[in-house]
């Protein structure tokens, strides 16, 4: 176990692992989906994307931003020595969970914007052509991709 | 007792450890697998997403795009390098297996030869691929990058060569990689199209897919 005192880490090295490598790969899933939302936060807030924001002032977004990673490292790395050879990730498991625990990160902060600012954000997606990610700097996303699904099926019904 | 520039430098760094608890536990919390591997794709993320100006963010995003070419093939370069030419490079810095003794500050149970090194390669491959988009991103990936090769030194994990090794490859073939990134349409093309049907991404994508393979197209031009 790693405790933070004043400036200095200190780790007991005969703390016990935390579990098996199951118990490591969730932690490390949540490690990255929670650090992913706080950065998602922090480039919300700096690019002011109305679509991935929680909040409608930037300020709250670096901060909410900052404390989700500062709180996601602490979790991690204070809930078992990560300097030990069992329990351990290889490649593959890292870069499973890296990949897991991003996509999960932007689909939830994606729907979370959604929800929370959906009335603030009331723009006919009908009528805002804008492509691409630029058009979440004005929309949340679930209007974005109810008109991409629409015109998906439009398509369909027309070959 | 193998004595050259390389193990010299070695011994230097990997001596440092011990001298001081709180730069020795700063050191295993970098050195480790996790910490630095997670902060380098939060940056990833960050430059992905992150720009004021859709034109910006197209450069971002296409230095995104060519980190992750780089770090595909240069990780298949070190796997064929590794395993299919069995080449005998096996010098991690083992107290028994290298004749010299070693100061290691935490447990590790290495799963490849040491040269060249998987995690450099990695991170500088990806510095690499932001670098050619987007400069400061790049600066500050390759310091952190720069920072886990000297702690995995420090360690006692690598030899400084197995870094600068594992940081050449993956500078070189990620570049390459950049230039010749053309000639793997379709593939390109049907990879980018999703995120951008999506609107996750910015870069401009021709959907009209040509499916004969360019380089095909090229040599059935030549003869």
């Amino acid at each position: 176990m790693a405790f933070l005192l004043g400036d200095t880490i200190v780790f007991n090295e005969q703390a016990p692992p935390v579990g098996d490598t199951t118990v490591l790969t969730i932690l490390f899933f949540l490690y990255v989906f929670g650090a992913s939302c706080g950065v998602l936060q922090l480039v919300g807030a700096y690019s002011r994307m109305a679509g991935i924001s929680f909040f409608k002032r930037p300020a709250y977004g670096y901060v909410f931003g900052g404390a989700a990673i500062l709180g996601m490292n602490l979790m991690f790395f204070l809930s078992g020595n990560r300097n030990v050879i069992e329990p351990r990730l290889e490649g593959a498991q890292l870069f499973g969970g890296t990949l897991a625990g991003l996509a999960v990160a932007v689909a939830v902060t994606l729907a979370v914007a959604h929800f929370i600012r959906r009335k603030e954000i009331s723009v006919d997606a009908d009528t805002d052509p804008v492509e691409g990610f630029q058009a979440l700097q004005k929309q949340t996303y679930l209007p974005i991709i109810k008109r991409v699904w629409h015109r998906l099926k439009n398509k369909d019904s027309q070959v | 007792m193998r004595v050259s520039p390389d193990w010299q430098l070695f011994e230097w760094i990997n001596g440092l450890t011990g001298n001081n608890d709180t730069v020795d536990n700063i050191i295993k919390f970098i050195a480790n697998d996790y910490f630095i591997t997670v902060t380098i794709v939060l940056i990833l993320l960050g430059v992905w997403f992150g720009a004021r100006s859709i034109e910006q963010r197209k450069r971002n995003q296409w230095g995104v795009v060519w980190a992750a070419v780089g770090v595909g093939f240069t990780s298949l370069f070190i796997h064929i390098l590794n395993r299919v030419l069995d080449i005998d490079l096996w010098f991690r810095p083992y107290d028994d297996g290298a004749g010299h003794a070693v100061n290691r500050i935490f447990g590790y149970a290495p799963s490849d030869p040491s040269f060249p090194a998987n995690s450099a390669a990695v991170a500088f491959a990806f510095a690499t691929g932001v670098f050619m988009a987007n400069r400061k991103a790049g600066v500050v990936m390759y310091c952190i990058g720069a920072l886990w090769g000297f702690s995995r030194v420090f360690s006692g994990i690598h030899y400084p060569l197995d870094i600068i090794g594992g940081a050449a490859i993956a500078i070189i073939i990620t570049y390459v990689m950049k230039k010749a990134l053309p000639l793997l349409e379709p593939l390109p093309t049907l990879f980018l199209a999703i995120p951008k049907k999506l609107h996750l991404s910015d870069i401009p994508v021709d959907t009209t897919i040509n499916w004969r393979p360019v380089l095909f197209t090229k040599w059935w031009q030549k003869s």
